[in-house]
């Protein structure tokens, strides 16, 4: 590509080839993220333009990729057994009995009224009973959801618990509001590591925390987060080396989506 | 990086097809966590309306199994796709906001890969992918993401971040170049080893 074709304000800076603005849009095109004028062009112009057709399918495939971007999470458990009962087929509903006609029974008028509100009280035991259940089943899936959770959480912590997992402690700077703590584990053979931290507050919107790993006057951001309303949040974060490869850990506050560079002086520093 | 499904998810999605509950059973342990990943992250970490997407994506993955066809790629990507979709449905439903929410500290994975992932091609893709994303200038990635994980046009982009729709195309444009030519080089790399 060889020129901007996009200007500050809007669209185009000056009439441009048609195939070159087919090559600009293709990529948000691809994505679905064209606007709807754009849409209709890019699709008018697709089969004018063969070479940057081509194009399409080199996309298409970093757009499969882009779906595997998002870190994989663990449902809490009852969802399995709620997507087998919704894929269950309804069950078959009961063919009635036919009526007994009055003429073929005797006059049992009390006892048959009788029998109604005893097998009224059998249904509204039953359903009461069925109601039961269902509270202890929901109780037990969420005990079971809990105990996943736990499990998960401890997996989590044991496996950097081990004894080749390394920590830093990163502490408030003078830019700090309060006394906020956070920590850093990692395993050298890992290109994953954890950041947690407590005591941070909530920003204001269009603001978030950058974390950075720091090495000379270099600082590679690694991850945005935010915190809860009781200032503790966490981080799983890539890393190209590992951390114990850099000299320092810091966290910034950021404008929304992060910066290239700390635009803040570090309100959490810890030294490697 | 094969885009070939194997042949035991061939075999697995003619169970599917022929409504084998046990399979969709494997269906759903193989990917569940892919797929609340990802809608998790489009739905703002909202973990109801996360279980409500994934729930229905399983769902229209099993009602329409037959329209997965293997000769164009990945079950995984198909399941995916779905799940996407889904997703970004459901928060233009909610009329959510992207970025809402806190992610919590409880759902991460584990931080080393079981021998399981290591054999797996979706935990590879998953972590090139990642990898790749970061050589990407950051204001590059940010309308990628805006556009990908929550289906927003350009227009939508330059309205919510506040800045020109030529900057926003502009970005989107190059992000996603030097995105692609990082993909190219990478799994070059792959099929040459």
């Amino acid at each position: 590509m060889n020129a901007e074709p996009f200007d500050q304000d809007n669209g185009y800076t000056q009439p441009q080839d048609d195939c070159e603005t087919l090559r600009a849009l293709l990529p948000a095109y691809s994505m679905g993220a064209t606007d709807p004028e754009e849409t209709r062009l890019v699709e008018e112009l697709l089969p004018q333009c063969p070479e940057v057709a081509a194009e399409l399918q080199d996309f298409a495939a970093i757009n499969d990729a882009l779906l595997f971007a998002a870190p994989p999470v663990q449902p809490p458990a009852h969802l399995r057994q709620a997507v087998l009962a919704a894929a269950k087929p309804a069950a078959p509903k009961p063919t009635p009995v036919p009526a007994v006609s009055s003429k073929s029974q005797p006059s049992f008028g009390r006892l048959r009224v009788a029998f109604a509100v005893a097998g009224l009280a059998l249904v509204l035991l039953v359903g009461s009973n069925l109601y039961w259940i269902n509270q202890v089943e929901s109780l037990r899936a969420r005990e079971r959801d809990i105990l996943s959770l736990v499990e998960q959480q401890e997996r989590m912590l044991a496996s950097f618990g081990q004894q080749d997992t390394q920590r830093v402690e990163l502490g408030a700077t003078d830019a700090a509001v309060g006394t906020p703590q956070a920590v850093v584990y990692w395993r050298d053979e890992s290109e994953i590591s954890l950041f947690t931290t407590s005591g941070l507050p909530s920003l204001a919107a269009g603001r978030t925390y950058e974390l950075w790993l720091i090495r000379g006057e270099e600082a590679v951001g690694v991850g945005l987060f935010q915190v809860g309303e009781d200032g503790s949040g966490a981080l799983v974060f890539n890393s190209d080396e590992p951390v114990g490869a850099f000299d320092a850990i810091g966290v910034t506050e950021e404008p929304e989506g992060g910066s290239e560079t700390p635009t803040s002086a570090p309100i959490l520093v810890g030294t490697i | 990086m094969s885009e070939h499904p194997a042949v035991d998810e061939i075999e697995l999605m003619r169970r599917v097809q022929s409504l084998d509950e046990r399979a969709l059973g494997e269906l759903y342990d193989r990917y569940s966590a892919y797929v609340y990943g990802l809608v998790y992250r489009t739905l703002g970490y909202d973990s109801k309306l996360a279980e409500e997407a994934t729930q229905d994506t399983f769902l229209k993955a099993w009602n329409n199994a037959r329209q997965w066809d293997p000769g164009k790629g990945r079950l995984g990507t198909w399941l995916l796709a779905i799940a996407r979709h889904t997703a970004i449905d459901l928060l233009r439903k909610e009329q959510r906001q992207p970025g809402t929410g806190v992610l919590p500290i409880d759902d991460f994975m584990e931080s080393l890969p079981g021998q399981s992932e290591l054999d797996d091609p979706a935990w590879h893709d998953a972590q090139t992918i990642r990898r790749l994303l970061r050589q990407i200038p950051i204001d590059q990635v940010q309308v990628i993401e805006l556009s990908y994980f929550y289906g927003m046009s350009h227009t939508q982009i330059a309205e919510h971040l506040q800045l020109p729709l030529g900057t926003v195309k502009t970005r989107m444009n190059l992000g996603m170049r030097r995105l692609k030519n990082l993909w190219k080089n990478t799994v070059g790399q792959e099929e040459d080893q």
